[in-house]
């Protein structure tokens, strides 16, 4: 009796679970269809909404191996802001050098956060946000203070053809890899318990430390398009990826500790989700400020539905 | 329900515990990071506090007095539970349960997680409870523990009462039948007394240092059930990780027949290696995790082509070893956390069938399951053994490591005191005598 009330109630939780971020995503975006006239989804808003989306989809591809491994990378931001202004230096030398430059760094840093977890075993929640610190302080001392510009050839890649290009690139891999290779597969079951990863054969250092490395790759791919959009780097180059990638991925219903419910589909919908409202936001006139303010709100009631209160030991 | 004539309806297990009955549950069930005597007086600390101040001292005596009354040695009381092993934990709630005086004392399959020494507590402690005319409700799959302490027997199968046995109406045969609901053939184990192998070695452990262990030299043969035997710190559960690579132990090395040294768990499941860890639920299966992702994770490598792995694959694998197993199911998407231990115990199982494993590594295959799981289980190990496969049998139950094993090596404090070849005389006490 008892037996059979809870598998009644995990079915019932677990299709309800399914579900709700697509509906969620369709009423947001009736509300915001709604609320801008009708201006959301219209042909004009189309050039504005890539920017939206690349940045939320970007780093939520990026973040979903580490998120589904049960860790988190909080110094996304840092990486981009120094990926920026490494790439914007090099662009100097031949405008398409800032690429592989930037992807270079992106990956470098990677390593570094990924090393701080895997080799010297600190929690990567607070490995990364100690070495934010970190790259806020190099990105700030390569700067000299103020912001510098990038060689302006960089302004031709800025087409809506490269940028829903690489959106429609990154949820390809990002589907493939994470719903139908091993290692996909490893990353989630590292995140539901690692030890059982482990004594199925899963190396699960070498595994942990790829997954930072691709939310390193993915910091460089966002440091390049902050550079094909404004041929400049500051320290505010990295806005709040982090914010943005953890966010969208709450949203479509990751949770914190990782494990098997890290589907595609949140990454799909969690990070649309987010476009839509910022996109939304911005097309009613509502400030930066006003905008942060919602995003903050939109995280308590993620985590508040997302969290497991039972598993302390969430974030490892 | 009723206690002693008076309706009886615990609200929680606070309510439970002040009207006189306690309960030592199957999982763990004490508090990390705390001491030894905070444990046991969880809930309790007013009654050791002076002036609103926590007298430890006092605590720490009563919990010294509270072991040793219950025949526990060798805990300090002052010490972090941290460190303390599962057995050593789960005497800790039996002094907890103690401390309460329960009128009536429920144990629910504590006594598999216990080694020999503390089965001992926990009998002593039942027969005091009986003889100053308490009560015990004490739950377990072991048909011979139940018979040697217990004077009623009611037995329970798929959530319905089959029945209720007085001391004389006992027999193992009857239970089993109750139990399993059809006859079991007396041949539970095997059936043959040829203990000879002529297979040549499938792996080799030399020198093994780590823990208790100290310089373990063992091989393991094609073909071949090698038991291994001893109380539960005598080393032999690490042992059995440091053959899968689990471990890295401190000195000696791990070589298959083709001289490669295991290092780690990724080569040792390459090389066609298989481990099932005594820890089901911690260390075995995934449990927030679905049939499919928790079968298929050791054959993943295996089932890839250009890198990915077809859904498909994945279905048909699930639905032939579900077959092979009869593992019950609701479907393939289930969740392990909502099957039965003996079904969660085959899943797990049938991962490392699925891989093609040649070497087999069972830390305790049948701990916590009930009788008919069991025998299936035993017949999947003769199986194994009769196509070539090695198996390597950690158990802490000695009948079924007298009616399974080729040969049984008894471990005690970290090195082989005693190696027994099969035979249809080999008895417990032969074992036990080189265990303790």
């Amino acid at each position: 009796m008892i037996g059979k009330t809870l598998r009644d109630r995990d079915n019932a939780s677990s299709i309800w679970q399914q579900a709700a971020p697509f509906f969620g995503l369709l009423l947001v975006c009736v509300f915001f269809q709604i609320g801008t006239g009708g201006k959301l989804l219209s042909a004009s808003n189309f050039k504005a909404f890539s920017n939206y989306a690349f940045q939320m989809v970007i780093p939520a591809c990026g973040a979903v191996f580490l998120m589904s491994q049960g860790q988190l990378d909080f110094s996304m931001a840092g990486n981009v802001c120094v990926c920026t202004i490494i790439a914007a230096k090099a662009s100097y030398l031949n405008p398409w050098l800032a690429i592989p430059a930037a992807i270079i760094v992106g990956l470098t840093i990677g390593f570094l956060n990924g090393s701080a977890h895997v080799f010297l075993g600190v929690p990567s929640f607070v490995a990364t946000i100690a070495t934010s610190f970190m790259y806020t302080g190099l990105a700030n001392s390569l700067l000299g203070g103020g912001a510098i510009t990038s060689d302006f050839a960089l302004k031709k890649a800025d087409t809506l053809f490269v940028k829903y290009g690489i959106i429609a690139l990154a949820l390809l891999v990002t589907w493939a890899v994470l719903s139908y290779t091993p290692f996909g597969k490893h990353c989630r079951a590292i995140g539901a318990k690692d030890e059982v990863a482990h004594q199925s054969g899963v190396n699960v250092r070498l595994e942990k430390l790829v997954a930072f490395l691709i939310c390193g790759l993915s910091c460089g791919i966002m440091a390049c398009f902050v550079l094909f959009r404004t041929c400049s780097a500051s320290t505010n180059s990295g806005g709040q990826t982090q914010l943005n990638a953890v966010l969208a991925l709450l949203l479509g219903g990751i949770p914190f500790s990782g494990g098997w419910s890290a589907k595609f589909r949140c990454v799909l919908v969690g990070s649309m989700l987010m476009a839509v409202v910022t996109s939304g936001l911005t097309i009613m006139n509502i400030s930066a400020n006003m905008q942060q303010i919602v995003k903050g709100v939109l995280f308590v009631i993620a985590v508040a539905i997302s969290f497991d209160r039972k598993n302390t030991a969430v974030i490892k | 329900m009723f206690l002693e004539g008076e309706p009886y309806v615990p609200t929680d297990i606070t309510d439970a515990i002040s009207k006189g009955v306690s309960m030592v549950v199957q999982e763990q069930g004490t508090l990390n990071n705390i001491t030894v005597a905070s444990n046991i007086f969880a809930g309790k600390e007013s009654e050791f506090t002076r002036h609103g101040l926590l007298d430890i001292h006092k605590m720490n005596k009563a919990a010294a007095e509270l072991l040793s009354s219950i025949g526990v040695e060798g805990i300090n009381p002052a010490q972090l539970v941290n460190g303390m092993s599962f057995e050593e934990r789960k005497l800790l709630e039996v002094a907890r349960a103690e401390y309460t005086n329960p009128k009536v004392l429920l144990i629910d399959e504590t006594t598999t997680a216990l080694g020999k020494e503390g089965r001992d507590v926990m009998y002593r402690l039942i027969n005091t409870m009986r003889d100053s005319g308490r009560s015990v409700i004490f739950i377990s799959h072991d048909i011979e523990e139940l018979m040697a302490i217990c004077d009623s027997i009611t037995v329970l199968r798929d959530g319905h009462l089959i029945g209720t046995l007085s001391r004389d109406e006992m027999n193992i045969h009857t239970m089993r039948q109750m139990m399993v609901g059809r006859e079991i053939a007396e041949n539970f184990y095997r059936t043959d007394y040829d203990g000879t192998t002529d297979g040549e070695v499938a792996l080799k452990g030399e020198h093994i240092t780590f823990g208790s262990l100290h310089d373990v030299g063992i091989e393991l043969r094609k073909g071949e059930i090698l038991g291994i035997g001893g109380l539960t710190d005598c080393g032999m559960h690490d042992l059995g990780k440091i053959l899968f690579g689990i471990i890295t132990p401190d000195y000696g090395s791990v070589t298959l027949a083709d001289g490669t040294k295991i290092k780690n768990t990724k080569q040792a499941v390459a090389h066609h290696m298989a481990y099932i860890s005594k820890n089901r639920d911690t260390e075995a299966l995934m449990s927030a995790g679905s049939i499919t992702d928790n079968l298929c994770l050791a054959s993943l490598p295996q089932m890839q082509k250009f890198g990915f792995v077809a859904p498909k694959k994945e279905k048909e694998m699930v639905a032939k070893w579900r077959e092979t197993l009869s593992i019950k199911m609701q479907n393939e998407k289930q969740f392990i956390m909502y099957l039965s231990g003996g079904n969660k115990q085959k899943v797990s199982i049938a991962k490392w069938l699925a891989s093609d494993a040649d070497i087999y590594i069972f830390d305790c295959p049948t701990r916590g399951i009930d009788i008919g799981v069991k025998s299936e289980i035993y017949k999947l190990l003769t199986n194994l053994k009769n196509e070539g496969k090695a198996i390597l049998m950690i158990s802490e139950e000695l009948p079924e490591l007298i009616g399974m094993s080729d040969r049984i090596l008894i471990f005690k404090d970290g090195t082989v005191k005693g190696s027994f070849m099969r035979s249809a005389d080999l008895t417990e006490h032969d074992l036990i005598d080189y265990m303790i």
